[in-house]
Order: C-alpha cells, then sequence, then structure tokens
C-alpha cells in the first residue's frame, strides 16, 4: 500500500491559519488546508504564489481579439465583399463588437479551462477522503495535511511536528492505488 | 492604536491660500476683460471651467457611493473628496461669465452671430428644439444644478466635520440616509443636463443619448485620477503616512482600469451609434473633429485615453507601484483635458487644435483657484474622519 500523506485537524479557523504558517516555515511545499470556508489571510499563510491564471487569460483575450478581427477582416474585405449601407469593405469600426465578443469568449474558455487544468480537475477522488472523519470537513473541522512527495517528508518527524502544532486526530492515509 | 496628529492635520499657509484664490480669480477677470468680446475666450473659458468643474463633479458622486453604501475601505480618503467638493461654492461663481457669452457660445439663441447672415426660422431642427435650448430655461436650470450640488456639497462637508467633533454615530447614519435618497438620482439627472446643456448643445443639430453618460464617465475618471495624485503628494509631503498604503492605491489604480474602459465603452458606443446610422446631422460632430489636426487629437485620444493606460494599468504590479500610478494619474488627467477640448473646441476652431492664450490664462487661473481653495479648505479640518469606527478598517484594509 502506498501512502498519500499525513492528516491532521484542528479544531478553528485561527489555530489552522497558524498551523499553515508554521508549516510553510518548516520548509513543506507539499501540503495543504482543508477547511468549511474561505478563510482570508489563508494564501500568505500558506506561503502560495499568485496564481498565473490571470497571464493565461490575458493571453487568451489577445489571441480571441486578433482571431476576431482577422476573421471579419478576411470575410468582409477579402472573401465576401459586400457593399452595406455604402461602408468601405475594410469598415474597422464596425468590427469592433464581434472583436470585443470574441475576445470575452477566448477569456472566459482560458479562465475556466485554465482553472481546471491548474486545480486538476475534474478529479472524483482524492485520498484524503479515505479518512472517515474528513467529511466534517464540511460543517466544523479543519484539517492540514502533508504530502509524502514533500522532499521534508519523514513519517515519524511529520507525526510530532503536527502533534506539537496542536493537531488531534492524526491519520496517515494511503493513496488510492 | 494611536495615530501620529502630525500625520491628519494638514498645516499650510492660509494667507497663502487666499492669494492663490484670489490670484486665479484676478487673472480669469483679466482674461474675461481682455477677450470680453471675442467668441475664442468663451470657449476656452467654458472648456476650462468644465474641465475644473468636472473633477470636482466626480467627486461627488464618489462622496455619495462611498455613504449610500456605507463602505470600509475608502473611509481613510473620505476627507479628500469631501474637501474636493466643498470647492462647489467656490466655483458656482465663475459660471456667470458663461451667462454673459451666451449669444456667443451657444447658436440655438437667435442673437447668436450665425443668425445674421442666415434665417433663424427656417433651421426647422433648431426650431423644434427651442421648448428647451431658450435662454430663460438655460439659465433656471443653471441655478437649480448649482443650488443642488451646492446642498450636496454643504449637507456632506458640514455632518462629516460635524461628526469629526461628537462622534455621534447618528450624523453618520443620516449622512447614509441623505446619500441614498433620491439626492444620488437627481444628482445624475442633473450632471447628465448639466452635460447636454453645456456641451453637447454647442452644436444644436447635434444629438447624442450617450452623452449624459459620457459626461459622467469622463468626470468620474479625472477625479479618480485627481484623488490618486493628491493622496500621493499629501504622502510626498509626510501626511497621511501609515493611514493611507498600497492597498488603498491598488484599490484606486483598479476604479483608474475600469473606468478607463467605462469610457472608452461609452465613447465607442456613442461612436458607432452615429458611424452605422450615417444621419448628416449626426455625422457632422465626429466629421468636425476629423479634420485637420483635430484628426491627431481624435486619434490621440483614442491611443492615449484608452489604450495606454489600459495595457499599463491591467497589471497588478503597476497599480500597486506607487511612482507609475502618480504617472499615470497625471496622464489621465492630461487626456482629460484633450478630451474636454476635443468636444468643445472644434465649435469654434473648426480646422486645427489651437492653444493659445485665452486657454493658458483660463485654465492657470481655474488651477489657481482649484489648488488653492482646495489646500484652504484640507487646512480647515483632519486629513481623516477620526470619530469613525470603521476608520481602523480601513487603515487595516487588505486586497486578497
Amino acid at each position: 500500500m502506498s501512502k498519500y500523506g499525513v492528516l491532521a485537524r484542528f479544531d478553528s479557523p485561527q489555530s489552522l491559519v497558524h498551523a499553515a504558517e508554521k508549516v510553510r516555515d518548516e520548509g513543506f511545499v507539499n501540503f495543504d488546508c482543508h477547511s468549511p470556508f474561505p478563510i482570508h489571510g489563508m494564501d500568505d499563510a500558506m506561503g502560495l504564489k499568485r496564481s498565473k491564471l490571470g497571464y493565461l487569460i490575458g493571453a487568451m483575450g489577445l489571441t480571441g481579439a486578433l482571431f476576431g478581427f482577422g476573421l471579419q477582416t478576411w470575410i468582409h474585405s477579402i472573401e465576401y465583399p459586400m457593399n452595406i449601407s455604402g461602408k468601405p469593405f475594410f469598415a474597422y469600426p464596425a468590427y469592433a463588437i464581434i472583436t470585443f465578443e470574441l475576445m470575452v469568449l477566448f477569456s472566459a474558455f482560458g479562465a475556466v479551462f485554465g482553472m481546471m487544468y491548474f486545480n486538476r480537475i475534474p478529479r472524483f477522488h482524492h485520498p484524503v477522503f479515505y479518512s472517515e472523519k474528513f467529511s466534517d470537513v464540511s460543517s466544523d473541522a479543519f484539517y492540514v495535511s502533508i504530502e509524502v512527495d514533500d522532499p521534508k517528508y519523514d513519517e515519524n518527524e511529520v507525526i510530532s511536528f503536527l502533534e506539537n502544532l496542536g493537531g488531534t486526530e492524526i491519520e496517515v492515509l494511503k493513496d488510492e492505488n | 492604536m494611536n495615530l501620529d496628529s502630525k500625520s491628519y492635520i494638514y498645516s499650510s499657509n492660509k494667507s497663502n491660500n487666499l492669494i492663490m484664490i484670489f490670484a486665479g480669480f484676478i487673472l480669469l477677470s483679466i482674461a474675461w476683460f481682455v477677450g470680453a468680446e471675442s467668441k475664442e475666450f468663451y470657449f476656452s473659458y467654458l472648456t476650462s471651467y468644465f474641465y475644473w468643474l468636472s473633477i470636482l463633479l466626480g467627486g461627488m458622486f464618489f462622496t455619495l457611493v462611498h455613504y449610500a453604501f456605507s463602505s470600509t475601505w475608502s473611509v481613510a480618503i473620505r476627507r479628500i473628496m469631501e474637501n474636493t467638493i466643498m470647492l462647489m461654492p467656490l466655483f458656482t461663481i465663475p459660471f456667470i461669465p458663461i451667462i454673459f457669452g451666451m449669444d456667443k457660445l451657444f447658436k440655438w439663441l437667435p442673437s447668436h452671430s450665425y443668425w445674421k447672415t442666415h434665417d433663424f426660422e427656417a433651421d426647422h431642427l433648431i426650431q423644434h428644439k427651442l421648448a428647451y435650448l431658450n435662454e430663460e430655461s438655460f439659465i433656471v436650470r443653471a441655478i437649480m444644478y448649482f443650488a443642488l450640488w451646492n446642498i450636496i456639497a454643504f449637507f456632506i462637508y458640514y455632518n462629516s466635520t460635524k461628526h469629526d467633533k461628537t462622534g455621534d454615530s447618528k450624523i453618520l447614519e443620516n449622512l447614509r440616509y441623505f446619500c441614498m435618497s433620491p439626492i444620488g438620482v437627481l444628482f445624475f439627472t442633473s450632471l447628465t443636463f448639466a452635460g447636454l446643456d453645456w456641451q453637447m448643445s454647442l452644436d444644436p443639430h447635434w444629438y447624442s443619448t450617450m452623452y449624459g453618460v459620457y459626461t459622467f464617465a469622463g468626470a468620474f475618471l479625472a477625479f479618480l485620477a485627481f484623488l490618486t495624485f493628491t493622496l500621493l503628494r499629501l504622502q510626498d509631503q509626510g501626511y497621511l503616512q501609515k493611514i493611507v498604503t498600497t492597498e488603498h492605491y491598488h484599490d484606486l489604480g483598479k476604479y483608474l482600469f475600469a473606468f478607463t474602459v467605462f469610457y472608452c465603452y461609452i465613447a465607442g458606443a456613442q461612436f458607432y451609434f452615429i458611424w452605422y446610422s450615417n444621419i448628416p446631422e449626426e455625422t457632422i460632430w465626429y466629421l468636425h473633429r476629423w479634420v485637420g489636426s483635430w484628426k491627431f487629437i481624435s486619434i490621440l485620444l483614442i491611443v492615449g485615453k484608452f489604450f495606454i493606460p489600459f495595457f499599463i494599468l491591467i497589471f497588478r504590479g503597476s497599480k500597486r507601484n506607487l511612482r507609475l500610478l502618480q504617472v499615470m494619474s497625471i496622464w489621465i488627467l492630461f487626456m482629460h483635458y484633450i478630451d474636454i477640448n476635443f468636444i468643445i473646441m472644434p465649435t469654434v476652431h473648426h480646422h486645427d487644435f489651437q492653444f493659445g492664450f485665452y486657454d493658458i490664462s483660463t485654465m492657470l487661473g481655474f488651477a489657481a483657484m482649484f489648488i488653492g481653495g482646495f489646500k484652504y479648505i484640507t487646512s480647515k479640518s483632519a486629513l481623516v474622519p477620526l470619530k469613525d469606527t470603521e476608520l481602523i478598517h480601513s487603515i487595516n484594509h487588505r486586497n486578497h
């Protein structure tokens, strides 16, 4: 049985943030915090970097805008030129709306699928669900999980470290395989 | 938490400020005296006047919104907004020359020089608009706008400074009710009609249903730039240290970015409707702005008022880089002048963009009045609302 990591329970958002800070300061990288609701300041406490999603959306938006403008230029002034109310074939002011809409569409695709890619979803199961008590996380429990993949991972040390932080009900999780 | 009183008490030489206001008045009077008979003077005067007035009106909008939504993050910068709108009484008086110059500014008046050689009665379109565009109703409406704006300015400023002394939470509640009341709607209506009266009616054949929003978009954007610049300037002089933080500038940067896009959206929408339908009395407005050096100004507006701020302010890093933000706010204020000039001046300078004695003197005159008045009002009260219980939350405000 391969292992996924160690799970420890905390009782309040404050203690979870505190624990996250300590875990971060200890040098762990592959760890996660689980809580019933978003906690302000959690990103800093976990030492998470800013999401790269914005740049992806920006790039997709620019692509969409160029695509929209190019598409209309090609259709209206090259492939099928038509005289519409006496306007020139290359009537670029009229292209702005479709250009804008395609920019929004591409950005939205970039945002949704990029978010799914960075969050690694859809994913139908996760090893933390092997813990039976973990379902409390949807009501009143706060968990920290430290993964085996972490370069600093040493099972006994991690367990005693989490105990010192005030974690309870510490358990070692198996992996899905 | 204890704030150092040096950081929120603005000290400035009272007589210098009064001299500055007075100098502004003198400069404007001289310009008026010199140019009383010239058409160009009144147009330059209207441009400069509306430029500074729109900053003030944008501030009025922001203050109304701040109170109506009991917003927290802007409590620390609230007093700067209130000081700006308190310039309203000072800016009511300089409207008088515009009334004197009406027959030179507005073509819809039968006494306008254009009708000496043309038949006023034969202009069907203007004849139909005379019910709205006539001298009496124009003056009555102007009086109503200024009455409303002065009421808003005095009510907010008086109550807010009273709250500094008493700390009575009832006052803030009253302010909230005041700003949520139909006053807010009336303010928007007045801003729309002021834009129609003072700018759109310069070319009485032309009309745009987008114009009121256009006025608002420009005014609010200019005020945001003014606010950002003022806060940074005050901090450079050692005020508001540890009160206004990068987080506030970040939010102001977001506002600047959002309203740059909003301005472009409104200006674009106005253009598209006119461009598509291609009706002569509408397109003529854009045609006047697409000849000679006005063409350059039109392109400068598209590039300078939208593309440059858009691609700079879109990044989080540039919203948190205070020097860059300061440069951007100056740039936006400059572009706002170009925008107002682009709206008003082609009516008189048909072929080329011009910047002459009248433009410089009126701009400097109003600038002296505005800055002197702002400093004078700012030194009257603390720079932050000290007794507001939300102040601490505003200071600790963070973006997530």
